[in-house]
């Protein structure tokens, strides 16, 4: 009678506990953590995503914003830039020159002392380009500055070319003759 | 005949400019001159003590923009602005370029005057061409090319005889400037500087032109549309 009612009550009672344990270890859905830190944990993190993951993609999303921080350390970049807003400053200087608009003579004769070799040499076609004879004092002035003695020699030049008079001033020989020289004393 | 054979000319003053596009777009270069012309002065007779002295001076003047837009404001019946500019123009529809012109803009207060003065130039290239340059992948990244050329200011059919007129050669330096637009589009152009001599006359009185003068054609500006400027 004993033995009748014990061994069913044991089978049951181990029917209970495999279940539990098929439970606990074999039954967890995917992205449960396990309860107990151990060999489960670590089986369970070989077969799931890396938790960590969403950190390499934030990372991943900063990344091109640093990229684009780059160009101002990049020396190649810099130097495209450098040489497209030179570019730019001349084309203006070009422009000034020629629409010769009020007061753009001094913004071009500010630009003789430019550091930039290109843009000063802009600055003085654009200065010769204005015909203004009002320019020649700044030109002097940026001649004597000037250390290099080609540039020293092209201002030189813009300043001759501009006191001359102009083909429109005065027809040679005709509106505007020649002075007479000076008697030698024969 | 006359006329397309000035389209070629002009042509040869700018070199080539290309751009990978569906829509027209302007190639807008500014030309600017600094030329110095030494003319022959009238001569001058001194009698002193029964000797005579004929003396003769050579006179120089500037042959500037602003004179040779003025030759050409009398030709076509316009008065020019001090602030006229003398621009050459390339269309450049479908990729192709389009035959260049030279015009002469004057921004006035009230309204902008535009007069076609192509007529009037003559340009053309004399031998080889030389030339420094890089390609990348078959893409022109950079070039400097160096040539002798020839420009002329001629006379034109339909048009009074131009009170000035200039026959020039020299040495041109071309600079390639490239414009990368979206999608890709790469746009070239080239800028270029000419050392120049020559000869020229002016109400009748011939001269001659320095050696050491200038022309200059600015780099392009890329105007997208049949315009001239932004």
């Amino acid at each position: 009678m004993r033995a009748k009612i014990i061994i069913p009550a044991a089978g049951l009672a181990s029917l209970i506990l495999l279940l539990a344990g098929f439970a606990y270890f074999g039954g967890l859905t995917p992205g449960q953590q396990p309860q107990v830190p151990g060999l489960a944990a670590d089986s369970a993190s070989a077969a799931r995503p890396v938790p960590v993951q969403p950190v390499f993609r934030r990372i991943a999303i900063q990344t091109p914003a640093r990229d684009s921080a780059l160009p101002e350390t990049d020396p190649a970049v810099m130097e495209e830039q450098r040489i497209e807003a030179c570019r730019q400053r001349v084309a203006e200087l070009t422009e000034l020159a020629t629409t010769r608009e009020a007061n753009s003579l001094d913004t071009i004769l500010s630009e003789l002392s430019n550091r930039n070799a290109e843009i000063r040499r802009a600055a003085l076609a654009a200065a010769v380009e204005f015909g203004d004879r009002s320019a020649i004092p700044a030109l002097k002035e940026a001649m004597e500055s000037n250390p290099d003695p080609q540039e020293k020699v092209n201002i030189q030049k813009a300043i001759a070319f501009l006191q001359l008079p102009t083909l429109t001033e005065a027809d040679p020989g005709l509106e505007a003759p020649l002075p007479p020289p000076v008697p030698s004393g024969n | 005949m006359i006329q397309k054979l000035k389209s070629a000319g002009i042509a040869a003053i700018i070199g080539a400019a290309a751009l990978a596009s569906q829509a027209q777009t302007n190639a807008v270069q500014t030309m600017t001159f600094a030329l110095t012309a030494f003319y022959q002065g009238a001569p001058v007779t001194n009698v002193n003590h029964h000797i005579t002295n004929v003396t003769q001076n050579a006179s120089s003047r500037s042959v500037s923009t602003k004179d040779i837009i003025s030759v050409f404001g009398k030709a076509t019946t316009n008065v020019f602005s001090s602030a006229a500019q003398l621009l050459l123009v390339t269309p450049i529809i479908d990729g192709a370029n389009g035959p260049a012109s030279v015009i002469v803009r004057d921004k006035s207060a009230k309204a902008t005057n535009i007069v076609d003065v192509t007529a009037f130039f003559s340009s053309s290239s004399v031998g080889p061409t030389v030339r420094n340059s890089t390609s990348t992948n078959g893409v022109l990244v950079s070039e400097t090319a160096y040539a002798i050329k020839t420009l002329s200011v001629v006379d034109a059919p339909g048009y009074p005889v131009l009170d000035g007129h200039l026959s020039l050669e020299g040495f041109v330096v071309e600079n390639l400037v490239r414009e990368v637009f979206k999608h890709g589009l790469i746009a070239f152009g080239k800028g270029s500087t000419w050392t120049v001599n020559g000869i020229g006359n002016k109400g009748g009185n011939p001269f001659v032109v320095e050696g050491n003068s200038t022309i200059t054609i600015s780099n392009p500006k890329f105007i997208v549309g049949p315009g001239y400027s932004p």
